[in-house]
């Protein structure tokens, strides 16, 4: 398990990369993280919905919600316009600051 | 499976959020709790050991509502919402009854906060309706003031006036003696006084009353006392001042008791004065006395079958009924017919019928229709308010689908919503009263300034508690009114449909259909009103283009009051053979003549005058017909530019027979059909020694000497001097070069320079007077016509609303068409034949109530009939033409759609 604090400066990233790929409920994307981090990384209630909140009020995701026969109303996330130039910074700099990162603590451990 | 909803929201703390964003909260991270646990569950975890589970998912509830609250600090509502929204929560706590007052009190808060969101759109509606509901609210305070509100007496219902005109003291014996209905039956006689011995003589409106008058309308005094049994003995000689007199005429000086006035020349002592708040029926209707005499009931001048002067007011005993009353008086009336025929049978030996009414219905008759039709048509304008007040909030809840949406899927049940959206309109309704009250207030304002005198009890009308208890119930009806059919569309939204498609589709051709429906009344009710304006109008126009055969703006004229205890045939006589040269001599003045009465001097329906009815034509057949006898001094159909044919009266010979007369148009179509009148010989002028021969010399016609609306009454013109100097009712008629009402100063300072003791409180100039005459038809028509201007304009806003929403609406349909090479032409007469549907169908339904409800004004008109067909044709083609007109806006912008926006939409 990560530290709290190294979660909390990617969580934003890591959603906004899972939904540029298709639109995605709460409970999805935190599964989606767990599964594609090979369970090591997990998120609750707790730690994803605040996030999610902040960004929708901050206009890069929006979520409506959609109801399938069946199944109980949930509501999806989409990436935004501007969701999507926030993906793109996101993405180079933190490509940019784990280089740099690796460069310092040694390339070979990468 | 747990309620994780109310799990949810038990623990999680968050403050009211804009946009329901805390419910859907709530709604979210129940799901995922709820995920969680099927998800055990599917691991084959027991239920309740799954539920925990996923609880636990949660660890610090607190923490998370602060996290959460810290990213949506945004949606945050302003300190007093949430203080709203905390005491809401504390009344859910209390029981079922406190979780509705809670919905209640969130309902208002949303409501204010969709105002704060939109505030044009609340100004709009809160303006509409306020206007609406103000006029409304200041009519009604009218009506209430002068027709509902109970007379200012003790047990007022009791009191009945006997409606019959004036009676002759002798009968008013009689009616005291055979009836046993009333606790107390007494009368007045109305009389003006004239007072000499002040600085300038004046004319006193004075009451001369039975025993027991004044105590019947509960007077009290100020100072002094009110009559004794021994005031009322012989001739009038006791007088009790009222409080507007004494403070006009004495400045309050309690030194007037005991002092004596001449009065008539007589001698009337002064031994009481009434208090302020004292007010006979005649005050009620703005004619208070300012002195009141006792007159004896027995006193000998009165004794006489023909001096029509009392009128009857009684109380009405315990356990009677106007009802019985009326029946044993008629029963005494038709026994006494046979015992005293001269008092209670007429000349055509019918019974002279009278009524006995209620007093407040005797006070307010004359104006009982007119208000009703006031009342009416106001609520017909606040009915087209509240009509497009309902298209307004239609138009806007196409825009709120969603929000709706949310509510209603987040647990709001239809009559949750339907709560919601009535609390809504039940604010604008609120808040369009507030406003109504003030427009309210400057209304009956505006009203007691222009009432043409025309209106009684007028005083009595104040935006008060009773006014204001209507003003509430309107705002509410019309709150549900104006609220229902919008309520009811957005309840029965399709709520998954709406999600799904992003609030943007509604029942959009439901939505059309009411709200073509709301304009087709709105042009029909519109039309109505513009109908009834028209009638009114066209009424009033007719009116004022009667020409009154004489010419009116170069006439001035004055009542003299010669009265007689200082002026007997003689004085008269030698005074107006002095007075008249004096005036011609006024620069300015061009001619002047006396005469009982100068044209319009009295309107209104009142001839006031020297009546006869007997004659016989130069054929010898006897002729009934009532006709005023009008004594004129030579000169006077040119002294007010009368159209005469043939000659003037002459300064005749006491004794020439026969007795050269002129006679008006209609008098001689009546005697001498139509033989030439002028040089025929016939009888009239009843005396003591019979019928006198008279010749006619002259014919004048179109004189309206009566008002406009009086038409060309019968009239016979006679010398003054032979038969008005006897006469205590003198005027003077004056025609000037200019302007009359200049010389009217001087008018007075001749006639005074004459006799200082002539009072002159009628000098008036007749335009002026016709003016006056004239001044209810134009008020009511005037008003209608205001009420109909703003039925035009909404109905106009209504179509053009209704015609804008449709073209958006419709903007794919039109674009396709456009595509498919419609040319804009071509789509302009597709808007404006949708347009034209709407508003004939309004039309037609207009026409229709038209017909029914200009019944109502039927008696206001004057040569217009109430099913006028101009009037109607032209209101229709006004209103249609203002339809179409609205319409023109909205249709140029179908023209103008976009072929591109077709292929975009595809």
């Amino acid at each position: 398990m990560f530290s709290p604090e190294l979660k909390k400066g990617s969580v934003e990233l890591m959603i906004l990369s899972l939904l540029d790929d298709q639109p995605t409920h709460g409970y999805e994307l935190g599964k989606l993280i767990e599964v594609r981090s090979g369970g090591e990384i997990q998120f609750n209630v707790s730690s994803l919905y605040p996030v999610l909140y902040r960004m929708e009020n901050d206009g890069w995701i929006s979520g409506r919600w959609v109801e399938k026969p069946g199944e109980r109303r949930r509501c999806y996330y989409r990436l935004t316009r501007t969701g999507r130039d926030v993906l793109a910074e996101q993405r180079r700099q933190w490509a940019a600051y784990t280089a740099a990162v690796n460069l310092v603590i040694g390339g070979s451990h990468a | 499976m747990r309620d994780w909803k109310a799990y949810v929201r038990a623990r999680l703390g968050l403050p009211a959020l804009r946009g329901l964003r805390d419910e859907r909260i709530v709604e979210e991270l129940a799901g995922q709790l709820e995920d969680l646990c099927r998800t055990h569950l599917a691991r084959g975890i027991p239920e309740a050991e799954a539920e925990e589970l996923a609880a636990a998912d949660v660890t610090d509830w607190d923490e998370l509502a602060r996290r959460i609250t810290s990213a949506e600090r945004k949606n945050l509502p302003p300190a007093a919402a949430e203080w709203v929204e905390d005491r809401a929560r504390d009344l859910e706590r209390r029981g079922a009854l406190g979780a509705v007052a809670a919905e209640l009190v969130r309902n208002i808060r949303y409501a204010l906060r969709s105002a704060r969101r939109e505030p044009g759109f609340w100004a709009v509606t809160v303006l509409l309706l306020g206007l609406g509901i103000g006029a409304t609210t200041a009519i009604f305070s009218v009506v209430d003031g002068v027709l509902l509100k109970s007379l200012p007496y003790h047990e007022p219902e009791r009191l009945v006036y006997f409606d019959g005109g004036s009676f002759p003291m002798p009968r008013v014996a009689d009616f005291v003696e055979h009836t046993t209905s009333y606790a107390t039956l007494t009368g007045v006689w109305d009389d003006e006084l004239d007072w000499t011995g002040g600085d300038r003589p004046l004319q006193l409106n004075a009451g001369l009353v039975l025993p027991e008058y004044l105590e019947l309308f509960d007077a009290r005094v100020e100072v002094g006392r009110l009559f004794l049994e021994q005031d009322f003995q012989g001739a009038p000689y006791r007088a009790v001042l009222s409080w507007g007199a004494w403070q006009r005429l004495f400045g309050g000086d309690t030194g007037v008791l005991g002092r004596s006035l001449t009065l008539d020349g007589n001698p009337v002592q002064i031994v009481g004065v009434l208090d302020e708040g004292f007010s006979s029926p005649a005050g009620l209707i703005g004619r208070e006395r300012d002195v009141f005499v006792a007159l004896d009931p027995q006193w000998e001048e009165l004794q006489v079958p023909w001096f029509f002067v009392v009128e009857l007011y009684g109380r009405l005993g315990d356990g009677a009924t106007t009802g019985a009353a009326q029946s044993e008086l008629d029963a005494a009336i038709a026994r006494l017919a046979d015992v005293h025929p001269q008092l209670h049978r007429g000349r055509d030996g019918n019974l002279r019928a009278v009524t006995v009414l209620p007093l407040q219905t005797s006070l307010t008759g004359s104006v009982r229709g007119s208000l009703r039709l006031l009342l009416g048509a106001v609520g017909l304008l606040l009915l087209i308010a509240c009509a497009n007040v309902a298209n307004l909030l239609l138009a806007r809840g196409t825009e709120r689908h969603h929000e709706l949406a949310v509510r209603s899927a987040i647990g709001g049940g239809r009559v949750r919503i339907l709560a919601q959206l009535l609390t809504e309109s039940l604010m604008y309704a609120l808040a369009g009263g507030l406003l109504g009250v003030v427009v309210a207030i400057g209304g009956v304002r505006a009203f007691e300034v222009w009432n043409p005198s025309g209106i009684p009890l007028i005083e009595r009308v104040a935006v008060d508690g009773r006014v204001l208890v209507f003003a509430l119930a309107v705002s509410l009806l019309t709150g549900v009114l104006f609220g229902a059919a919008p309520a009811l569309q957005g309840a029965r939204l399709n709520v998954s449909a709406m999600l799904k498609e992003g609030g943007r589709a509604g029942d959009g051709r439901d939505r059309g259909r009411l709200r073509r429906t709301l304009v087709v009344v709105e042009i029909a009710m519109a039309l109505v009103l513009l109908t009834g304006a028209g009638l009114l109008f066209h009424s009033f126009l007719r009116l004022t283009a009667v020409r009154p055969g004489f010419d009116a703006a170069h006439l001035a004229g004055v009542e003299l009051r010669l009265g007689e205890d200082r002026y007997d045939e003689q004085a008269r006589l030698q005074f107006v053979r002095r007075l008249l040269p004096r005036i011609e001599g006024i620069p300015g003045v061009r001619a002047a003549a006396v005469s009982m009465s100068v044209p319009f001097q009295y309107y209104g329906g009142s001839r006031s005058g020297w009546w006869q009815d007997r004659y016989v034509n130069d054929e010898g057949a006897e002729i009934e017909q009532a006709t005023v006898i009008q004594p004129v001094t030579p000169g006077f159909f040119a002294t007010i530019g009368a159209d005469l044919r043939g000659d003037d009266l002459a300064s005749s010979a006491p004794d020439e027979s026969p007795i050269p007369v002129v006679v008006s148009q209609s008098f001689a179509d009546r005697l001498f059909d139509d033989r030439n009148p002028i040089g025929r010989v016939f009888q009239g002028l009843q005396q003591r020694d019979g019928l006198q021969q008279l010749r006619v010399v002259g014919v004048v016609s179109g004189l309206r000497h009566w008002g406009l609306d009086q038409g060309d009454p019968p009239m016979l013109y006679v010398s003054w001097e032979r038969w008005g100097a006897d006469f205590f009712m003198t005027a003077l008629a004056v025609r000037t070069a200019g302007d009359p009402a200049a010389i009217l100063p001087a008018l007075r300072d001749a006639i005074w320079e004459l006799d200082p003791d002539v009072p002159l409180s009628n000098v008036f100039t007749v335009s002026q007077r016709m003016a006056q005459s004239v001044a209810t038809p134009k008020f009511y028509s005037a008003l209608l016509i205001s009420f109909a201007a703003v039925a035009l304009l909404l109905a106009a806003g209504g179509i053009y609303g209704a015609m804008l929403y449709t073209v958006g609406r419709r903007r794919h349909e039109l674009a396709v068409r456009a595509a498919l090479g419609a040319d804009g032409r071509r789509l302009v007469q597709l808007i404006l034949w949708q347009s034209a549907r709407v508003t004939a169908a309004g039309l037609a339904i207009g026409i229709g109530g038209a017909l029914i409800a200009t019944r109502a004004v039927r008696s206001m008109l004057f040569g217009v009939s109430a099913t006028d067909p101009a009037t109607l044709a032209a209101v229709a083609v006004l209103m249609g033409t203002v339809a179409l007109g609205a319409s023109l806006v909205p249709a140029w912008r179908a023209a103008r759609a976009n072929p591109v926006e077709a292929m975009r939409a595809e």
